[in-house]
């Protein structure tokens, strides 16, 4: 069609179009919500990696700590879905804000509070 | 930690006596400037506060009630010789002692040295001073500013309707007239509705 146009010498403007439906909004937050779950997947991974690596004696089949590190990033995960499932009781509503902040927020204070307990029976 | 505490339960219950305190002091500093902030007006901040707050304090309790139960599972898994990850096997050959930490070795043989030099210490001093002098000049400088699209994947639909909507419709975003129980048989309700659009349209010139 374009290309018809265009052999017959007619210019064509370039036009812009920007949309905004009813469903753009909740398209959006879905959207949203699964490119996050992808980061979050990752940071989570990577802090388990550097939990196991960092609480353990690496190149060892019995004293390297992994299990350890996953049950710590397990306790952080276990946190932030009992912390929803409260406010959830309370009445309060869940914001984009909270539901994709907090979980970074409180890996961060877990991992740290982590490496302080498993040092403190050395 | 004294040699002669040998039971792993009681090395740990030492070990929690010197860090306990530090780490429910911690929490308990977090939690509570999370419920300090949730006296805002903003209902998102005020949410986040919530949820942050009380997943601090479950943390805490998981941490208590969980890792350190796990704490001691894995050192019973390292007292019976089990394979770290799949503890169902024991290893037949494992050595009575861990070797050196390859991490702590490497950490001890290159970067503590490298951290001790006294050419590391003048240019992190320089680079902090740095930091602080940039920092401080760009504050100034801040732009403030809350639109729609710092909530929204860029690229989307909605991220370009919004971007287009700031940059070409400079007069915000669109208004509406909402009639309510309006009888549209009525040919006169029709010319009144009319007249009020008109009017409105006749506003727009002077704003």
């Amino acid at each position: 069609m374009v290309d018809a146009y265009k052999a017959d010498g007619i210019e064509l403007i370039t036009v812009r179009a920007d949309y905004l439906a009813e469903r753009s909004i909740p398209d959006n937050i879905s959207e949203e919500s699964s490119e996050n779950l992808f980061v979050m997947v990752i940071s989570y991974v990577l802090m388990f990696l550097y939990v196991g690596c960092a609480i353990g004696h690496l190149p060892s089949t019995v004293y390297s700590k992994f299990s350890l590190g996953l049950s710590g990033i397990a306790v952080v995960i276990a946190s932030v879905l009992s912390a929803i499932g409260i406010t959830f009781y309370m009445n309060e509503k869940l914001t984009m804000i909270s539901a994709e902040v907090v979980p970074f927020l409180i890996l961060a204070i877990g991992v740290d509070n982590i490496f302080l307990i498993s040092r403190a029976e050395r | 930690m004294p040699d002669h505490i040998i039971e792993i339960k009681y090395r740990v219950a030492f070990g929690l006596k010197e860090i306990g305190p530090s780490i429910f002091a911690a929490a308990f500093c977090e939690a509570l400037a999370f419920f300090i902030g949730m006296q805002t007006d903003i209902p998102a901040l005020r949410s986040f506060c919530m949820v942050a707050g009380i997943a601090v304090i479950m943390d805490l309790i998981f941490q208590i009630l969980i890792f350190i139960p796990c704490l001691i599972l894995d050192h019973q898994r390292v007292a019976a010789k089990r394979y770290d990850l799949c503890c169902c096997w024991k290893s037949s050959n494992a050595p009575e002692k861990p070797r050196e930490d390859i991490v702590r070795k490497v950490y001890n043989q290159y970067f503590v040295p490298f951290v001790f030099r006294k050419s590391t210490k003048a240019l992190t001093l320089l680079i902090t001073a740095c930091l602080c002098i940039i920092g401080g000049f760009s504050c100034t400088k801040l732009l403030r500013g809350l639109n729609q699209n710092v909530s929204l994947v860029a690229g989307s639909d909605i991220f370009d309707y919004f971007d287009t909507l700031f940059y070409y419709g400079n007069a915000g975003p669109p208004g509406y007239v909402i009639f309510n129980n309006v009888n549209y048989t009525d040919p006169e309700n029709l010319e009144q509705m009319e007249l009020i659009n008109a009017e409105l349209a006749a506003l727009n010139e002077t704003i």
